[in-house]
C-alpha cells in the first residue's frame, strides 16, 4: 500500500472521488484483496469514530447558550473556565499598569548600558537562559523571583515567553518578546502566586486572563515542547 | 458595537446542536463541550462577524480558534499541573465504572487526540459532522486538497491504534 491509495481510499468512502477514478478503483478493488480489506478496515475504523460521538444528547444546546443568542445584549454568564475571559477587558487596565513596570529589557550582550545590570537586565537574562519550570524561582540579585512558565512562538515571527515575577510580596504574570536581540514585555498583569493561599483559583481568572488572552491572540501554535526549548535557549534563540 | 443581522443569528441558532456536536467530538466531554460552545458563542457576540459571511461556516470557524486556543491551555496545564492546582484524573471515573460504549468512546477520544490537530479537525468536520471536502476546507481555510490528505493521514494513524490490526 501507498500512500496514494490512503488517500483514493479514503476520498472513495467520502464519496469525493471523482466517478472516473471511483470507477478504476472499484476495479482494481475487485482483482486486489488486500486492497479491498484495507477500505474495509477503513470503513470500519470510520464507523466506530462515528458511533463513539452518536450518542443522545450529544447535539443538546445548554439553555444558557441558546438564551444568550437570543438575547445577545444581555448579561453574560459569569463561571466557568472560558467565562472567565470575559475578564481580559478589565484585567487589560493592570496590563497597561504593567508596562511601565517593565518597559523594556535588554539582553545583557547586546546593550549598550555599563557597568551593573539594571533590573530589566536581570530578568532578560533569565528569559534568554533558563528554561520554563513548573516549580521553584530563578532569584535575581535585586531580590526579585523569577520563573519563566512557557515559551512559544509568535505570529510575528518572534519568540516569547511568558513568566512569574515576584517583587515586595506582588507577583505578576506576563509575557515577553525577544526582538532585535533584546527582550520586551508586551502584557503584564498582576497574578496570583502559585501554591500561595488557602482558595484555588482557576488558570485564566482574574489578572491571568489578560495573559492567556494575549497568548491566544498572538502565539502562532501551541508551546514549544521542553527539547525545542532547550535547544532554542542553546543557540540563543537564533 | 459588533452584531449579527438577524437572518445570522436565525442560522446560527439553527446550527447549534451541530456545533455542539462538533464541540463534543473535539473535547470528548459534555462538560468541556458546552464551554466549548458557549466560548464560540460568546466570541461571535463579542466580535461580530461579517454581513456577507456565511453563519454556520463563520461558527465552526470560530469554534475551531476557540479549540486550538483551548488546547494552548491544556498543554500548559498538562506541562505544570502544579501551576493549574487541580488533578483531573481525580475526577475521572475508573474503567470498571465505564460501560463498554463508554469504553469504547474514550478509547476513539484517545486516538483521536493523539492525531495531529489539523488532521483531526479535518477528519471530525467530514467524517462525524458530515461536511463535504469543500465546506471544511472553507471552514478551515486551507485548499481542499490538503482536507484530502489530512483526512487520509488521519485515516491511516488511526488504523494503526483502533484498527483491527492493531496491536492493542
Amino acid at each position: 500500500m501507498v500512500e496514494k491509495d490512503y488517500e483514493l481510499l479514503s476520498q472513495f468512502l467520502d464519496g469525493e472521488l471523482p466517478a472516473a477514478e471511483a470507477q478504476a478503483l472499484r476495479e482494481r478493488l475487485i482483482a486486489d484483496p488486500r486492497l479491498r480489506a484495507t477500505l474495509e478496515e477503513m470503513r470500519a475504523v470510520d464507523q466506530r469514530v462515528r458511533n463513539a460521538f452518536d450518542i443522545p444528547g450529544v447535539d443538546t444546546v445548554p439553555e444558557t447558550v441558546t438564551a444568550r443568542l437570543q438575547g445577545a445584549h444581555t448579561n453574560r454568564p459569569a463561571s466557568g473556565p472560558y467565562r472567565a475571559r470575559g475578564l481580559a477587558v478589565a484585567a487589560a487596565l493592570v496590563a497597561a499598569a504593567g508596562l511601565l513596570l517593565a518597559p523594556q529589557w535588554r539582553d545583557s550582550s547586546g546593550g549598550h548600558s555599563t557597568g551593573t545590570p539594571s533590573a530589566d537586565d536581570l530578568l532578560a537574562q533569565v528569559l534568554e537562559h533558563a528554561p520554563s519550570r513548573a516549580e521553584g524561582w530563578e532569584g535575581l540579585t535585586d531580590g526579585r523571583q523569577v520563573r519563566p512558565v512557557l515559551s512559544f512562538a509568535s505570529k510575528e515571527g518572534t519568540w516569547c515567553r511568558e513568566f512569574l515575577l515576584t517583587e515586595t510580596g506582588a507577583t505578576f504574570r506576563g509575557v515577553a518578546c525577544r526582538s532585535g536581540g533584546s527582550w520586551r514585555t508586551e502584557v503584564l498583569s498582576d497574578a496570583l502566586r502559585p501554591g500561595v493561599g488557602s482558595v484555588y483559583r482557576p488558570a485564566g481568572a482574574a489578572g491571568a486572563a489578560v495573559v492567556e488572552s494575549y497568548i491566544n491572540a498572538h502565539a502562532d501554535s501551541i508551546p514549544l515542547g521542553v527539547e525545542e526549548e532547550a535547544d532554542l535557549i542553546n543557540r540563543n534563540w537564533q | 458595537m459588533p452584531s449579527l443581522s438577524e437572518l445570522q443569528r436565525e442560522v446560527l441558532l439553527a446550527e447549534l446542536g451541530g456545533l455542539r456536536k462538533f464541540c463534543y467530538s473535539l473535547t470528548g466531554s459534555a462538560a468541556d463541550a458546552d464551554d466549548l460552545l458557549q466560548a464560540t458563542v460568546e466570541r461571535i457576540l463579542e466580535k461580530g462577524m461579517p454581513e456577507d459571511a456565511h453563519a454556520a461556516k463563520w461558527a465552526y470557524r470560530v469554534c475551531r480558534n476557540a479549540w486550538i486556543d483551548e488546547l494552548r491551555s491544556r498543554e500548559v496545564r498538562h506541562r505544570y499541573p502544579m501551576e493549574a492546582g487541580v488533578d483531573d484524573m481525580s475526577h475521572s471515573p475508573s474503567a470498571e465504572q465505564l460501560a463498554v460504549g463508554e469504553r469504547d468512546m474514550e478509547a476513539v477520544a484517545a486516538a483521536l487526540e493523539q492525531l495531529p490537530v489539523d488532521q483531526r479537525l479535518s477528519l471530525t468536520l467530514v467524517a462525524i459532522e458530515g461536511k463535504t471536502y469543500a465546506e471544511a476546507a472553507e471552514i478551515l481555510e486551507v485548499p481542499v486538497g490538503t482536507i484530502m490528505s489530512r483526512i487520509a493521514r488521519a485515516r491511516k494513524q488511526l488504523m494503526a491504534i483502533i484498527g483491527s490490526h492493531s496491536n492493542e
